[in-house]
């Protein structure tokens, strides 16, 4: 019996137009099935509705006929149903409900009516399966993002369900989290079990998926195995997803007439396959401008959280960045990105060192004076809405400096337009997509027009047009305005495409400084912090492209230019 | 630093103990407390059982130290001022009104003031050493319905993340130039709280729904909907220890209760 058949299936939110429309997919026993297309397509409806939440936890208007293991999931309570499945979503605070690791894996199985021998063995099981016995008496409040969601895997094991559903389930991941989240599922893929998975990082999953489901415009708009993917680019395209960078690498090359084969998502295993490609070296197109005085000049910089943390966050950082330069700040979680931008912003005193912006302490500066010098933008929108609608949200923070509400509401306009955002000023924030309430938080900064902008994880969450948006946004305010912005961001390929200067850290340690096209060169360096550059630029240090490709067309240019000099060696 | 309640974790004689034996002991520290002619001795008796029983230092909780601070000075400050001597600390006239800081009015000013510490360092000790599930089974186990059990403690495990989303928003309202939840005047830090309930309470929303949706996923009503009995992983039972500290609880209480109403030991 097959664990997932839709037929027919359609969908509308109450009031609203359908977001899905003659949805027909079946998924086989031992499949592991991706589900991919742009942000707001209706991924995470179409798994409640195979999870059964729709239409019993979420109202709506379903059509057509949903039957997982053969029972038709609206004639059935949602507890029988979700017996079956294993059902992960993105966030894992929102799926711990224990204190300790070993009751939350317990949990599940508790509520199934297991003997309690078999929970102890259950539990053990799932411990084992997913390598964190270590973890079992921890409180789970006290475990890093990824330890969080791999629990929350192991819970959801635990039961031994016949189908795992995963909802993005490492988009809020750092990237060693993420790592460890997708062992998990990769375990899970060799052990057998069927799994329907929407991941954003397609690159990562690529090894494991039988099938790869495209749903745009509403509907599937194409079902396909892994190795066929690099023939429909152009529905890849139009949809706004990405493929795996080198996979369309591969395409684009092709199409150019370079002769290659499909290259895989690896840079190891793809470089062998273009060894035969030399390129000629080109002109940098983004050369350092060595005359921009500085901005932010840190010196010495410490912290350490004070008892009973006691951790040192920070360790003796020295950084100078110019005026007007966008720089990314890279490192996995823990590696003190965020305690250093809250030192740089304000919010944290250093234990020792100092920060100061054109020239000025900015720890010895008021609240209202560090909010008009270096702005900050939360990782979170939704926790920096303060008014209602739009418009008074964005006035909220220079009325607060000292202006004048005209003074206000005209600055405020003037940013909402360049943020595309003019049209909504009077509705509620709330209202606004994601990707629309994170421009919003941009802009409730961006009107106090401080020199220095840090903005944390500026696109997580959002597809890759989104982002790209975002950056470009803010790659132009640093242009136009002569703001400096500093981004914190996991998102190697937005560093490598809109940022001038990169800095990795690694245990409160800066390891290194500069352009991204340089710093990306030393792979052993960044990998001590899980950074791994975009797998262009990676495949140009394997191959030796000067100077390194940073972006996709970078990469096509070097190796298929028509200035280039392409010979078969 | 400790929020106001937050399991510390650890692996003691006070975190074995029994919910219910920590909520004897608790309750009965109290009365004790109102009995005994010198509380100060308790609240330091306390502060040295979470120490050495517990292993949790005072630097741990100090903030919670520090929040009753001004609380047991202004308690002392009204009594002195209050009651009337003699002896007198210092006395003055305005006009006609006599100001006077008495020492009886110190003495049953700093009583109070540690009765009241005592009662708060108490409820400390139980936040610290009791995981919230283990206490919420416990009710359970003493009749309170399994969801009603289950929620009051899952509460208690949300509580640190809406206080490291109120420190978030304290830190974006800073960021837009707002210094108002730092305020000490009390006509800016009120709005600067309804400001930050917008984010705040918004996210608590969103948040519920995304976990009620996901503890339906994971069975909650599953034993409800199969008409089956639940089964709990990890049995809560009184053991011995816990019955003769609740039962040592008793006694002494009855004992000093006694003595203070029947014989002239303990002061009236």
């Amino acid at each position: 019996m097959d664990p997932i058949v839709l037929d027919g299936v359609g969908f509308a939110f109450p009031a609203l137009p359908p977001l899905l429309h003659d949805v027909n997919l079946t998924i086989s026993e031992g499949e592991v099935v991706a589900l991919v297309g742009p942000t707001g397509c209706g991924k995470s409806t179409l798994l409640h509705i195979c999870a059964g939440v729709i239409p019993h936890f979420i109202s709506g208007d379903l059509t057509g006929i949903v039957r997982v293991f053969g029972t038709n999931t609206a004639e059935t309570s949602l507890a029988r149903i979700a017996s079956n499945i294993g059902t992960v979503t993105q966030d894992p605070e929102n799926q711990l409900f224990n204190l300790i690791v070993a009751d939350e894996i317990a949990w599940g199985m508790e509520n199934r009516g297991f003997a309690r021998p078999d929970i102890r063995r259950g539990l053990d099981r799932a411990l084992d399966f997913f390598r964190i016995p270590h973890l079992r008496d921890r409180i789970t409040y006290d475990l890093s993002g990824g330890e969080k969601q791999r629990v929350v895997l192991a819970a959801n094991y635990a039961p031994a369900p016949k189908l795992f559903v995963l909802d993005d389930p490492t988009s809020q991941l750092d990237p060693i989290g993420a790592q460890q989240v997708l062992s998990g599922i990769q375990a899970l893929a060799e052990s057998g079990q069927t799994i329907l998975l929407v991941e954003s990082k397609l690159e990562e999953i690529w090894s494991l998926v039988d099938r790869v489901v495209l749903l745009h415009n509403g509907t599937i708009e194409l079902d396909t195995t892994r190795d066929q993917l690099d023939r429909h680019l152009e529905r890849f395209t139009a949809a706004n997803v990405p493929l795996p960078q080198l996979v369309e690498l591969g395409a684009r090359l092709r199409r150019r007439g370079v002769a290659v084969p499909a290259l895989p998502p690896n840079p190891d295993n793809a470089a062998p396959l273009l060894s035969g490609i030399r390129a000629q070296p080109v002109e940098s197109e983004r050369p350092a401008d060595e005359t921009r005085r500085t901005r932010v000049d840190v010196k010495g910089l410490s912290y350490r959280y004070p008892p009973p943390r006691r951790t040192l966050a920070v360790d003796g950082v020295d950084l100078e960045i110019p005026a007007g330069s966008v720089v990314g700040v890279v490192g996995q979680n823990g590696s003190g990105k965020t305690t250093l931008a809250r030192c740089l912003s304000g919010h944290l005193s250093p234990s020792a060192g100092s920060v100061s912006v054109d020239g000025r302490d900015v720890h010895r500066m008021s609240v209202r004076e560090r909010a008009a010098t270096v702005g900050y933008v939360f990782q979170n929108p939704d926790h920096q809405i303060f008014k209602d609608p739009v418009l008074e949200d964005v006035v909220f923070g220079p009325v607060n400096l000292g202006a004048t509400r005209e003074k206000a509401i005209e600055s405020a306009e003037r940013v909402l337009r360049a943020l595309d955002l003019w049209e909504v000023r009077n509705l509620h924030p709330f209202r606004l997509s994601k990707g629309g309430r994170q421009r919003l938080a941009i802009a409730a900064i961006a009107v106090m027009q401080p020199p220095v902008m840090i903005i944390d994880e500026p696109t997580t969450g959002q597809d890759l047009q989104e982002s790209h948006a975002i950056m470009t946004l803010l790659v132009d305010l640093a242009r136009d305005a002569g703001q400096t912005v500093i981004v914190i961001t996991h998102a190697m390929h937005l560093v490598a495409e809109h940022c001038d200067l990169m800095a990795a850290l690694f245990e409160g340690r800066l390891i290194a400084f500069g352009p991204p096209e340089q710093v990306f060169r030393n792979e052993e360096l960044l990998r001590q912090t899980f950074v791994k550059p975009p797998a262009v630029t990676a495949l140009g240090n394997r191959l030796g492209l000067e100077p390194r490709p940073l972006t996709l067309e970078d990469a096509i240019d070097r190796l298929a230019g028509p200035s280039l000099k392409v010979a078969r060696g | 630093m400790r929020p106001l309640y937050q399991f510390s974790g650890q692996d003691s004689f006070l975190h074995r103990l029994d919910p219910r034996t920590k909520l004897i002991f608790v309750l009965c520290y109290l009365l004790i407390s109102f009995l005994v002619p010198q509380p100060w001795v308790l609240f330091f008796l306390l502060i040295a059982a979470i120490w050495f029983l517990a292993g949790i230092p005072p630097t741990e909780y100090y903030p919670f130290l520090l929040l009753m601070l001004p609380i047991m000075v202004a308690i002392t400050l009204v009594h002195i001022f209050l009651i009337e001597g003699p002896p007198y600390l210092w006395s003055t006239h305005l006009g006609p009104v006599h100001i006077s800081a008495s020492s009886p009015g110190l003495h049953v000013g700093l009583d109070l003031g540690f009765r009241l510490g005592t009662m708060g360092l108490a409820f400390t000790l139980f936040a610290m050493t009791t995981e919230p599930f283990q206490w919420g089974m416990s009710m359970y186990r003493w009749g309170l319905p399994y969801k009603v059990a289950f929620m009051f403690a899952f509460a208690i495990r949300l509580y640190p993340l809406i206080q490291e989303e109120f420190i978030v928003i304290q830190r974006a309202l800073k960021a837009r130039g707002s210094n108002a939840l730092s305020s000490f005047n009390p006509f800016v830090f009120f709005p600067g709280v309804v400001t930050s309930a917008v984010p705040l309470g918004l996210g608590a929303i969103r948040r519920s729904q995304d976990i009620a949706m996901a503890m339906e996923l994971r069975g909650l009503n599953l034993p409800d909907e199969l008409g089956q009995p639940r089964v709990l992983f990890r049995d809560v039972r009184l053991r011995t220890v816990d019955i003769a500290i609740m039962c040592g609880c008793l006694v002494i209480l009855v004992a000093l209760l006694s003595a203070r109403l029947f014989t002239n030991w303990l002061p009236r």
